[in-house]
């Protein structure tokens, strides 16, 4: 999808060979069919591949997260108005329930506009289950065709292209499963269908009961499923450029703090427990870890009390040692205001100061952008000499009002 | 001040929502006042397919459509004799009047034709135009200037 992005932005690059980057501008984590076919490889580094004389022509975007959620939305937004069952599975991906009678004319109503109104080309998959029309989408853009229909195949069809697929690329089939379903010659996703569903339950679990049987064309996931409760929440990035000194490590820590802080607020979510690391490049020759884990008592979204306790790892930090990557993890968590405190353990006068500053901080935010107040070093316009590096952006042109798409 | 959801009273003001009053009385208008008029609302029929474009050339002033100014291009539509589209030519945006001429689809503006052959891909219908009547107003920066303040 992002490089389709890329294109809608810049018509220019039509059939170029494009690469998406990674952040920091690290590797290509999307290729359109000209760079596959020059031979660039998924996740291969960007400096690898500006050195290669063959793949002197290929384009490298940053990744443009503003315009790639914008698009998704538009994306979202344009199925919805044709399917009223609309499951929004991840950012470039949705579950649809189509009619019986002449599913494909459907999907392919759905695939045609969301081209017109977005730009966006697409792969469908149609089956009777979620797991199958998972199968039968990745089928689509392995033969290069928009759309396959999997309830129009004979069962002997089917079978054949379960038989052809691999396990470890089934939906929901990971490294782990692989190769612990491989000992009881579960090889491709035919096997797996014909698995004994109660040995895969008591074995692994229900989970992987429900994908076999839905290999199976039995339909156990229904469409529009409510995920379950979040149990953890995590912000780890790495690094644009190494950190070496406290002062600036206190400010990644206040930035990475300050945001998984914000995702807590707009889940509605507190946490309890927070661990806070950092870390250096394990190709050095001696690379170092430090990570401590703090009780959040009472457990709270309140980003200065998070911040806070991020900083537990600053102690540990070697000064002069080059770290390259920082991480927040917050677990623990419970619905807002859902435990009535048992006895305050602090002060409820600053407990309410402290309520009415980060809501008074959120509201600016709201009004004004993200990026016009922030805690400590955040709340600078300049950015930080370690941020995320994305050198080769292309303009937000339907995200911000002073680089909009221009005709001429 | 913070009601039982959790929206502050000055987020509800600052977006034209109605707030309780305190007083022991109810307020008539709480039955009817349901928010004021609304731009996106009136002018976007369909915010999926809505795009909102500047203007950089001069190849529709006649039409009154200036560089600066900002159109909503709606790409749900289909071009029709009359209508200000957008299309991808060269690997550029292009505006211009969409005419039927000898039989064939072209693209007119006050300085070219284009036909519109199939490499030139119709992309939307521009339903609105918006022109800044205040000088110096816009926080938008004029097309081809980077960097460059307000004010022309």
């Amino acid at each position: 999808m992002f490089v389709s992005v890329e294109r809608v932005l810049d018509p220019t690059l039509g059939s170029a060979p494009v690469v998406v980057l990674s952040n920091n501008d690290g590797c290509a984590v999307s290729r359109s069919d000209e760079a596959k076919q020059l031979g660039v490889a998924m996740g291969q580094p960007w400096f690898e591949i500006r050195e290669r004389p063959h793949l002197a022509g290929v384009v490298g975007c940053s990744s443009n997260y503003e315009e790639y959620g914008a698009f998704s939305s538009r994306f979202h937004a344009t199925i919805a108005t044709l399917a009223a069952g609309v499951e929004v599975y991840s950012v470039d991906e949705s579950f649809v329930t189509l009619p019986r009678t002449d599913p494909a004319a459907a999907a392919a109503q759905i695939q045609d506009r969301v081209r017109r109104w977005t730009g966006l080309p697409t792969a469908a998959g149609i089956g009777a289950t979620k797991t199958l029309a998972k199968v039968a989408q990745r089928h689509a853009k392995d033969i290069h065709q928009p759309l396959v229909d999997l309830t129009s195949w004979t069962p002997a069809e089917v079978d054949q292209l379960l038989a052809a697929t691999p396990v470890s690329e089934v939906w929901g089939i990971g490294d782990r499963l692989t190769r612990g379903l491989a000992p009881l010659g579960i090889h491709t996703a035919l096997d797996l269908a014909r698995a004994n569903a109660g040995v895969l339950r008591r074995r692994w679990s229900v989970v992987l009961e429900r994908t076999a049987r839905e290999l199976g064309g039995v339909a156990c996931m229904p469409v529009g499923f409510v995920p379950a409760d979040r149990k953890q929440l995590m912000y780890s990035r790495m690094l644009g450029a190494t950190v070496s000194t406290k002062t600036e490590m206190r400010q990644v820590l206040t930035a990475y703090a300050a945001t998984a802080a914000r995702r807590l607020r707009a889940h509605g979510l507190e946490a309890a427990l927070l661990q806070t690391w950092i870390s250096s490049s394990r190709f050095r020759e001696h690379p170092l870890h430090h990570s401590v884990t703090v009780a959040l008592d009472p457990p709270t979204a309140d980003p200065a009390e998070i911040i806070r306790a991020a900083y537990a790892v600053l102690p540990h930090m070697r000064e002069g040692h080059d770290y390259n990557r920082a991480g927040i993890l917050l677990t623990s968590l419970t619905p807002a205001g859902a435990q009535p405190l048992l006895w305050e353990t602090q002060d409820p006068a600053q407990a309410k100061s402290r309520r009415q500053l980060a809501a008074a901080v959120d509201d600016i935010s709201t009004k004004f952008g993200r990026h016009t107040i922030g805690y400590g070093s955040t709340g600078l316009r300049t950015p930080p000499r370690w941020q995320m590096r994305r050198e080769r952006l292309s303009p937000p042109a339907t995200t911000s009002w002073d680089q909009l798409l221009t005709v001429r | 001040m913070r009601s039982k959801d959790g929206d502050t009273q000055a987020r509800r003001l600052a977006a034209g929502l109605a707030v309780e009053t305190t007083a022991s009385f109810p307020n008539p208008a709480q039955d009817y006042f349901e928010g004021h008029v609304s731009l996106d609302r009136n002018l976007i029929k369909h915010p999926a397919s809505t795009y909102v474009l500047r203007v950089g050339s001069e190849a529709l002033v006649n039409l009154g459509i200036h560089p600066g100014d900002e159109l909503l291009v709606d790409r749900s539509l289909p071009p029709r004799p009359g209508t200000v589209v957008v299309v991808v030519h060269d690997g550029e945006h292009r505006i211009g009047r969409f005419q039927i001429i000898e039989g064939r689809a072209v693209l007119v503006t006050d300085l070219e034709e284009i036909p519109l052959t199939v490499d030139v891909e119709p992309w939307g219908v521009a339903t609105i135009l918006i022109h800044h009547l205040l000088p110096g107003e816009r926080t938008a920066r004029a097309p081809g200037r980077r960097g460059a303040g307000g004010g022309e």
